[in-house]
């Protein structure tokens, strides 16, 4: 086997949030000297202000470190990944750039029904798993027992894993060891024409469109002539190669087994597709990597631009974000209340957060989100089968024959104390349970069949208020169950506003309006008159409230001719106006909109 | 010859009312004098016998706390220094404890012929809550002083939305200024102006506040009260018998020209605004310096004359002349403001005819609504 090759591990790390991924990642990259101590910040991978204050990974990022162990040099990739449920896509990508993953299980908490669902997508990857006991620093740290854990329940081998703690920077060196001593080193063939994994691709204002790859096999460097397989006719010229320490530095050329970046000057971010391989424009290889499952959106929201921001620059972000969350998809959206926007789709409830709050920061976009909806099957009376996800499209009700919602296989895993509240909550949103393990003395499993729509309303929020954020949950789509649905809308003096409407089923429409009626009625202002909110079912009225008129709006003086002051309080009280929205005649502020779909 | 208006500032009260954002001073004596001497020179400042003055307004503060005799040594050099219309209207504001048959005749002689009494409530208690430096029976005799004098030009100032006010008490205080002989009566909603003990009070919760609907109660029964005694609201807060609308206000209303003289006194002359200084010393220093007092100008743009326009006809019971708006602006009003026009004519809240657009009596109370809907 080729010697270079031998010296490489490409690995990444998989971990329930909180367990320590970044600040294990952030040890590595400190002891391997890859960044000076002074350079260090705290979690230096997650760059994103975002990512930083949430304590969460969103974004992948690889960085490149150099470790000597028995007198030979290591050339490491770690790919560092996101943890949450709805980041499993990003995860995959990862996976399939590397040889093996470091499992991280918290020394306390053990093993989390999330950590599980990414090391089985290892497995499948066919990644050799390093298991690594963390935070043994904690009092509650029970090693023993959570090593046994990962025998049990992943069936690896994990009686020698290193326990260590990255905050306190204990015996992280065994943790590479263990990398080096376990991880396969990468296969390919130097000589073979290029073929190179894009694992992911962001937009550099001067450079392009970047490229993060993989090489599988043969090389590159500035001066070839590539070209994306899934984008046939066009070819691009490289102009810097390079990798991540973990800012990108630029290198002569980079080869089989390696992970870094290529720049080509490429303009249109779309040609630079995540899963697509990249080859020689003038010896191809022969077949493309199988790339990734497309992973399909299951939560639907509105987003439509509000105060100063224009629906142009809100198209520009979303394209940008696209660039690097191929996840995201979005598609023209016209509403009477919020005028031009879009419709997106997104892999959860965190996903959809995730996004608004960096159009909110990194683009500071002003915008308004509609109620998180999914994708309904309807059938018609006249025999089609429609997908719906946007409550305006519902068919009348008399050409709908029946409706199917996606449901979901729930597992919450939650300390015995909660698990009252938690059956509790589950079937007050039409849960059916389906099993419930007591899987040690701390913990319980509950397993649940559940509508997807109960959930991605308020349903986190309520189970960590009713366990005190101890409880965690996990669900995969099952598939479509027939159900009896109905759309509700909502009345603002007499008209729809489009924007609020929502699909509920029966048994629950009358509560969600009666809480939506509510909120509204505390959210829009006094108007000039009356302003009757009604929640509606197909024209029966459910719920009703009544903002009264305003009853004093005048300046009664005009003192010694201070005309100019007067003029001035009036044009900042329309400067206020227009950022309301306006739904037939009523005035409604933009954050109206954001705290009614809030739950309470 | 160039008609305008001039307004007069008396910065003195004994002290500032509880409820009042005005600017106001209580100074003593010599502090006074000091100011009627840099009042005399502003006017000289800017004397100008091209100017007519069709109306004097003589504001404060309080105009009748100063000595008589000083208040017709400014109004002198105003006469000396402008040209004053024959039957110019000339108005002095008095507080009831301040006024007296002596002064009255001073003013008198002076030229003025119109007097605005502060009244604000009948009832004492109310006196006291809004920090009044007189009583009703002050009022009482300083009314009848009034017309005694000759002068029977009189304007009385009530105020509705008291704290603790009732329909009952507004009602009797409307009477007892109509009955003190006033021919046009002033009435406010009281505003709680940040930084006035009175607002305080209210924020800090010692002093329920009149709530708005009650107010607004209150206005309209003023409304009924004085139509009843044969008095018309020309203006959102001002009614009057016919032919007793005060040519100054409407001198406002109209967007005429006016000269302000004194601390915090504004200015339209020649399509632009001033405003002058509130501050005493820096007012003597400056015109000392024969230097305008000015701290603030703006000028017109066809922007804000709209606007203005708009903003101060809608005030009046007459509204927007929409010939007169033609003329000016050189484009329809309705045709401009076609939604806004559809949605409040057709909501009730502003009426269309004899070619004129006027917000709807029942509706005054939200007039700013209804205005910013124009602009």
């Amino acid at each position: 086997m080729n010697k270079r090759l031998e010296n490489i591990r490409n690995f990444c790390i998989v971990a329930h949030i909180d367990h320590g991924k970044s600040t294990l990642a952030d040890r590595l990259i400190e002891i391997t000297g890859t960044l000076e101590k002074r350079e260090l910040t705290n979690q230096v991978l997650d760059s994103m202000e975002l990512e930083r204050e949430r304590g969460i990974t969103i974004k992948l990022t690889p960085t490149r470190m150099k470790y000597t162990s028995g007198g030979t040099e290591y050339l490491l990739n770690l790919i560092d990944t996101p943890g949450h449920v709805d980041f499993t896509y990003e995860v995959s990508r990862s996976l399939a750039a590397c040889e093996g993953a470091i499992l991280i299980v918290d020394a306390g908490q053990g093993v989390e029904a999330q950590t599980l669902a990414n090391v089985y997508l290892a497995l499948e990857n066919n990644l050799e798993i390093i298991p690594v006991v963390n935070k043994i620093d904690l009092p509650s740290a029970d090693p023993k027992r959570v090593k046994k854990e990962v025998e049990d329940l992943i069936g690896i081998p994990a009686m020698d894993a290193p326990e260590i703690s990255a905050k306190e920077n204990i015996n992280i060196a065994a943790v590479l060891e263990a990398v080096i001593a376990q991880v396969p080193p990468p296969k390919g063939d130097e000589a073979a024409p290029l073929k190179a994994l894009i694992f992911d691709s962001y937009y550099d204002s001067y450079k392009g469109a970047i490229s993060m790859v993989r090489i599988m096999d043969g090389a590159v460097k500035p001066g070839n002539k590539i070209k994306m397989m899934q984008t046939p006719g066009k070819t691009f010229d490289v102009v810097e190669v390079g990798y991540f320490s973990p800012a990108p530095k630029p290198c002569a050329e980079l080869k089989c087994g390696e992970v870094g970046y290529i720049a080509a000057s490429v303009k249109n971010v779309e040609d630079t597709k995540v899963g697509d391989t990249i080859t020689l424009a003038d010896r191809p290889c022969d077949t493309a990597l199988p790339g990734y499952k497309k992973v399909l959106p299951v939560v639907f929201s509105g987003i439509f631009p509000a105060g100063d921001t224009k629906y142009s620059d809100l198209r520009d972000a979303l394209d940008k974000l696209r660039l690097n969350d191929s996840s995201l998809n979005y598609s023209v959206e016209s509403s009477a209340a919020l005028g031009q926007g879009f419709r997106c789709g997104f892999l959860g409830l965190l996903h959809m957060e995730i996004i608004v709050e960096r159009l909110e920061r990194e683009f500071s976009l002003e915008i308004i989100t509609t109620a998180p909806g999914v994708s309904y099957k309807v059938y018609t009376t006249t025999g089609e089968t429609l997908e719906v996800s946007n409550p305006s499209n519902l068919p009348e009700t008399t050409r709908i024959d029946r409706m199917e919602e996606p449901y979901v296989n729930m597992q919450i895993f939650t300390p015995p104390e909660y698990v009252g509240n938690i059956m509790d909550l589950a079937q007050g949103r039409r849960g059916e349970s389906k099993d419930i393990t007591y899987i040690d003395a701390s913990r319980v499993r509950l397993d649940y069949d559940m509508p997807l729509n109960e959930i991605i309303y308020d349903f986190f929020d309520s189970l960590k208020s009713r366990t005190r954020g101890y409880a965690s949950l996990d669900y995969e789509i099952s598939g479509y169950r027939p159900s009896h649905l109905v759309k509700l809308d909502i009345l603002l003096k007499g008209e729809v506003c489009d924007a609020l409407s929502v699909i509920v089923h029966r048994d629950r429409a009358y509560e969600r309006g009666k809480a939506m009626t509510e909120k509204l009625k505390e959210v829009i202002p006094r108007q000039m008159f009356e302003v009757p909110i009604q929640a509606v079912i197909g024209g029966k009225i459910i719920a009703r409230e009544t903002v009264g008129a305003v009853r004093k709006d005048v300046l009664s003086k005009c003192y010694g001719g201070d005309i100019t002051r007067k003029r001035k309080l009036l044009e900042k009280q329309k400067e206020g106006k227009k950022k309301m929205r306006q739904v037939g005649q009523v005035e409604i502020p933009s954050d109206a909109f954001i705290k009614v779909l809030k739950s309470e | 010859m160039k008609k305008s208006s001039i307004y007069i500032h008396i910065p003195f009260c004994e002290h500032k009312c509880k409820y009042c954002s005005f600017c106001s001073y209580a100074c003593g004596l010599p502090e006074q004098k000091e100011y009627i001497k840099s009042l005399i020179k502003e006017v000289k400042l800017r004397a100008d016998k091209n100017i007519c003055a069709t109306t004097i307004y003589i504001g404060g503060g309080t105009p009748s706390l100063v000595d008589a005799s000083d208040v017709a040594r400014v109004l002198d050099e105003v006469r000396g220094s402008f040209s004053i219309e024959a039957d110019a209207e000339v108005t002095l504001e008095a507080n009831p404890n301040s006024l007296t048959y002596e002064k009255l005749e001073i003013y008198k002689a002076a030229g003025v012929n119109r007097i605005s009494l502060g009244l604000q409530s009948h009832k004492n208690k109310f006196l006291q809550l809004l920090g009044r430096p007189h009583d009703y029976a002050q009022f009482k005799r300083a009314a009848e002083a009034v017309l005694r004098c000759g002068i029977a030009n009189l304007s009385v100032d009530i105020m509705f939305g008291l704290p603790g006010q009732r329909q009952a008490h507004l009602k009797k205080t409307v009477k007892k200024a109509v009955k003190s002989g006033a021919v046009h009566i002033s009435a406010y909603g009281l505003n709680l102006e940040f930084g006035t003990p009175l607002e305080a009070a209210v924020s800090s919760g010692t002093l329920a506040e009149c709530d708005e609907d009650a107010s607004n109660e209150m206005y309209k029964v003023v409304n009924k009260a004085l139509e009843r005694w044969g008095f018309a609201r020309y203006e959102i807060s001002n009614f009057a018998k016919p032919g007793f609308e005060s040519k100054h206000n409407l001198n406002y209303w109209v967007r005429g020209e006016y000269l302000g003289f004194g601390v915090s006194a504004y200015s339209y002359t020649g399509g632009v605004r001033l405003e002058n200084t509130h501050d005493l010393a820096e007012y003597s220093n400056r015109v000392n310096k024969a230097e305008l007092p000015v701290i603030f100008t703006e000028t017109e743009t066809p922007e804000t004359a709209e606007k203005e326009y708009i903003m101060l006809a809608l005030r009046t019971a007459k509204g927007i002349d929409l010939y007169d708006y033609a003329a000016i602006f050189k484009k329809d009003f309705v045709k401009t403001y076609k939604p806004a026009v559809e949605q409040m004519a057709g909501s009730g809240f502003v009426c269309l005819s004899d070619g004129r657009l006027y917000i709807d009596e029942k509706h005054f109370n939200v007039s700013n609504l209804i205005i910013e809907k124009f602009f």
